[in-house]
């Protein structure tokens, strides 16, 4: 379960104060596949970063699985990420002088697994994302929907225990879209964690979603 | 007066440094190390000042960034730290060619004496000075509370003092190495000097036998704790943990048994070892026999864990966290056992073969 | 999935980076290739210089004694050999005459040196640097009759049984015939060595018969060398010692003051790449924040980042200094085309004198560590820049 009390977030760009978050408490259980809504600038990618420990709050407590990680020092919120994360981004953040492999692998490397068990894992995933005959092209060579199945497969790697989708269909058409969906239901059949922001409503999605958050101005609304 | 030949007296007319490649290699490394030194020195304290493992404000964020810096140029001086010291010997031994009279490091050190002494004894100090804070450094990132934060970033500050305080003293005598005639080891410790009481006690056996039972004593020590924690399990139970009267003690009688060692050295184990009994050179002993460099080594590392190991586990907040720490901190002593036990095998076999 | 395994991938992920990078790694990589070079190239020929002195040594005697008349080294009077000999340790004190003869080699004006020897009291015959390639050595009733270096006997395209001639300053001439060619063990020796009788020296020189060059002094043991200088300084006025030991130091001295004049230019040179180096290292660019932003967030750690940056330093700085050293000794073996006249100083008036090159496993092992360590060092600081890159910001833009 991930908790989060009264947290808040704040951004200074220059000299004024941006309040990204503001005041807001969640609790998420463990198998839950939870949609962030709310228009641009809501504060939804925001609480997507603090969940997957890539950014800190200003104020509040946040706790994983009975474990207060507000306070913990980078090397162990990196830890975390690692182990229990899984990253889908917007614009799909493949790095483009790598294969498609090695950009899902890409995880893996510092923690020592080897390259043909990389690959094997990676291989894995991307036939299941039926990709897995552009798992020699670099990353610039796909196509957008490509891009983004690939960073689907690079979120899995590690087999987290949470999934962390900011916005996953947005730059893709709608075969891709269905191919993330289904690869997203497999993953909800498993009991995985899964939190999903839109901007907009997702029809394709609605039947997974057991609960929607609104968030407005920062604000749970 | 014995004439000079005529390129040593142009030399005598005016000050000048001495450059060769050594010279210029450790010169350089000494200044990375000066500003290793001094921006570490300067970020830990203002770390140290600052830091509230508490606080949600950006600037505790920053400054846990600035914590990578000092680990990252801290681990960087370290590894430089440790080519530093065989280089600056080898550098010392360079200029032997260049100093009128020096036939070994004596007289390279007899050319600028105390400074090159104080110089050479930092070499050895700096480096476990830098292995005690990454030993600490390595057992505070094991926990999310990191116990030791405020204590490892203090501890910078008395290091990167002395780190300029040490390449202020290597430039100096780089810079005014007087270009004159010097006394070397022959001059020092061959000539019999029997109007001096000291010479008597130069070729006693006495310090040879000191050394070993202090040497015993800290292995016996290290065994006795040894066991305690593995009948404990390694739950890290152990009366001496937070004790500073026990690291304060600890680390006089190591630094005592390291100067017996020393004292060892010149008394007994040089003319013993280079064969030549009025030869008490401890420069000499290093270059011509080169397994004293292993043995002596081999007891300069096993002595400094030991040391560290004290200085960690009496640290204030270690009673809280030992369990995470127990086992690492066992490694620690198991090493500096081995390394004690090796050094003094090496030694043993050499004496024997000696006498 | 060890930890090694894991610092490995980082090692192999950075060899990658630079790969991908290979402008920027070219902008440190060039140049510092080019101050290796310059630093092992100089490195090795002055150890050439040191060995080929350290090897003279061993056939030089332990105390040469001379004459001062005037403030200058003149005749010394043979009467001092006995009194000489009393001297506790001394063990045979050889007389010896020699000059410098000018020889025009093309446009170019060089020395050699004529000595003669005192054949029937040549003392250390097992020492000698002149091991005979063809021919015999002189013996003692031989007149008119020379042994030549190597070096010597190809500027007079002279061999065995040729006659040469030879002239001094004065206009003194004489003719000698070639009755053996010593090898170059010592190129000091070989290139510079025309060996006679003592007789025809001090014929050819204007000598008396009771009057020679210098006194070669051989003690019972080398280690009584100095103690036996002293003695001598203090009980003859107007004469110069010279030890063995400072007339090799004179030697490597000579080339050693040149070399510091390379060292300082060459300071400067390592000073700049290092500022270069840092330059480099320290601009990160946007696509690369970009990817280190995406790294940190699919779970990298800081350290890692760090880590893998630091290994591109390494990567860079090991490359380029065997890279370097490689050029530098293929240049020293040339004979530093270009700056050779320079590099040999005094040496040059010998003819023909090959620049000495000697490669050995601390020159190489220091080169190292002046390639790797101030480069590595320096990338800390870049490397930690890069490491702290917020991956939230990164990925944001």
């Amino acid at each position: 379960m991930i908790k989060f009390d009264n947290i808040t977030k704040s951004y200074r760009s220059g000299k004024v104060k941006i309040k990204a978050l503001d005041d807001v408490s969640l609790a998420i259980k463990q198998g839950e596949f939870v949609l962030l809504n709310g228009p641009s600038g809501s504060g939804k990618t925001t609480f997507l970063n603090i969940t997957g420990c890539l950014t800190r709050i200003t104020s509040g407590r946040i706790w994983l699985a009975d474990r207060e990680i507000s306070h913990f020092p980078d090397h162990f919120l990196s830890a975390i990420r690692r182990e229990k994360f899984g990253f889908i981004f917007q614009q799909f953040n493949l790095i483009s002088g790598y294969t498609t492999w090695e950009n899902v692998s890409i995880p893996l490397l510092p923690m020592g697994v080897s390259d043909k068990m990389r690959k094997k894992r990676a291989m894995n995933l991307l036939e299941e994302l039926n990709l897995e005959t552009r798992a020699d092209f670099y990353a610039n060579e796909l196509s957008g929907g490509e891009q983004q199945r690939a960073a689907v497969a690079r979120a899995l790697i590690n087999d987290p225990e949470i999934i962390l989708a900011d916005e996953p269909l947005s730059n893709i058409d709608s075969e891709n879209a269905k191919t993330v969906i289904a690869v997203l239901e497999k993953l909800k059949t498993k009991g995985k964690t899964i939190i999903i922001s839109f901007h907009d409503s997702q029809p394709l999605i609605t039947k997974l979603i057991d609960r929607t958050v609104y968030f407005d101005s920062g604000r749970i609304s | 007066m014995f004439p000079l030949p005529l390129w040593e007296r142009v030399r005598v007319r005016g000050i000048q440094m001495i450059i060769n490649n050594l010279i210029v290699t450790y010169l350089v490394c000494s200044f990375i190390s000066l500003f290793i030194g001094l921006v570490a020195a300067f970020n830990g304290f203002y770390v140290w000042k600052k830091w509230d493992i508490n606080s949600q404000a950006d600037e505790q964020y920053l400054l846990e960034k600035r914590v990578y810096l000092l680990i990252t140029i801290l681990s960087v001086g370290f590894f430089l730290r440790l080519l530093m010291a065989p280089l600056w010997f080898f550098t010392m031994h360079s200029m032997i060619i260049s100093i009128p009279g020096a036939m070994c490091l004596a007289g390279v050190h007899n050319a600028n004496a105390p400074l090159s002494y104080i110089a050479s004894a930092l070499k050895l100090v700096l480096p476990a000075l830098y292995g005690y804070w990454l030993i600490l450094n390595f057992l505070d990132r094991q926990s999310e509370i990191q116990p030791f934060m405020k204590q490892k970033l203090l501890f910078i500050a008395p290091v990167g003092i002395l780190i300029l305080l040490e390449a202020i003293i290597d430039t100096s005598f780089f810079f005014s190495n007087p270009p004159r005639q010097v006394s070397c080891c022959t001059s020092l410790f061959d000539v019999p000097r029997e109007n001096i009481p000291s010479m008597v006690s130069q070729s006693t056996w006495i310090w040879v036998i000191v050394f070993y039972m202090l040497i015993l004593f800290i292995l016996l020590t290290i065994l006795y704790l040894f066991i305690i924690q593995k009948r404990s399990e390694y739950s890290g139970h152990g009366w001496w943990f937070e004790n500073k009267m026990v690291m304060v003690s600890e680390t006089l009688v190591t630094t005592f048994a390291f100067a017996v060692f020393i004292l060892a050295l010149h008394t007994k184990i040089s003319p013993l070892f280079l064969g030549l009994p009025f030869h008490h050179c401890i420069f000499c002993l290093c270059q011509e026999v080169w397994d004293t460099l292993i043995f002596f080594v081999m007891i300069f590392i096993g002595l400094t864990l030991f040391i560290i190991y004290f200085w960690v586990v009496c640290s204030e907040n270690y009673k809280n966290v030992n369990p995470i720490f127990s086992n690492n901190m066992v490694k620690l002593l198991k090493w500096s056992g081995f390394m004690l036990a090796g050094g003094l095998a090496v030694l043993s076999i050499h004496m024997v073969i000696a006498v | 999935m060890s930890k090694i395994a894991g610092h490995s991938n980082l090692l192999i992920m950075a060899y990658q980076n630079l790969i991908r990078y290979r402008g920027k790694s070219l902008a440190i990589l060039i140049p510092l290739i080019t101050v290796m070079a310059a630093a092992s190239f100089m490195m090795f020929t002055r150890g050439g210089f040191v060995k080929d002195a350290q090897i003279a040594k061993q056939f030089l005697p332990d105390v040469t004694v001379q004459a001062i008349e005037a403030g200058r080294v003149g005749k010394i009077s043979l009467g001092l050999i006995k009194k000489i000999e009393d001297i506790p340790h001394v063990k045979k004190v050889v007389a010896r005459t020699w000059g410098y003869l000018p020889l025009k080699i093309g446009s170019v004006d060089t020395a050699y040196t004529l000595m003669g020897l005192d054949i029937d009291n040549l003392f250390v015959s097992s020492k000698l640097p002149w091991a005979i390639e063809k021919g015999a050595f002189l013996t003692a009733e031989d007149r008119r009759k020379a042994v030549l270096g190597q070096g010597v006997a190809l500027s007079f395209n002279a061999d065995v049984g040729d006659k040469i001639q030879i002239k001094d300053t004065l206009g003194n001439k004489g003719e000698f015939e070639v009755v053996g060619i010593f090898n170059n063990t010592v190129q000091i020796y070989s290139t510079d060595l025309i060996l006679v009788s003592i007789d025809d020296a001090r014929g050819f020189f204007n000598y008396s018969k009771d009057e020679a060059s210098d006194l070669l002094v051989y003690a019972d043991n080398p280690e009584n060398a100095d103690l036996i200088a002293r003695e001598i300084a203090g009980r003859f006025r107007n004469i110069r010692v010279l030890t063995g030991k400072s007339l090799t130091d004179l030697v490597t001295e000579a080339f050693g003051r040149r070399g510091g004049t390379f060292q300082a230019m060459w300071l400067i040179l390592l000073v700049t790449v290092l500022l270069l180096v840092w330059a480099q290292s320290a601009h990160i660019s946007v696509d690369m924040s970009r990817e280190i932003g995406i790294l940190k967030a699919v779970g990298w750690q800081t350290g890692e980042i760090i880590e893998m940056k630091m290994m591109e330093s390494l990567i860079l700085s090991i490359g380029g200094t065997s890279a370097g050293i490689l050029a530098g000794f293929v240049y020293a073996l040339m004979g530093t085309p270009g700056i050779s006249g320079y590099c040999l100083g005094c040496a040059s008036i010998y003819p023909k004198f090959p620049v000495p090159v000697n490669c050995d496993f601390s020159s190489v092992a220091l080169l190292f560590i002046l390639g790797i360590l101030p480069i590595t060092a320096i990338s800390a600081i870049p490397a930690w820049l890069a490491g702290i890159v917020d991956p939230d910001d990164t990925i944001r833009r």
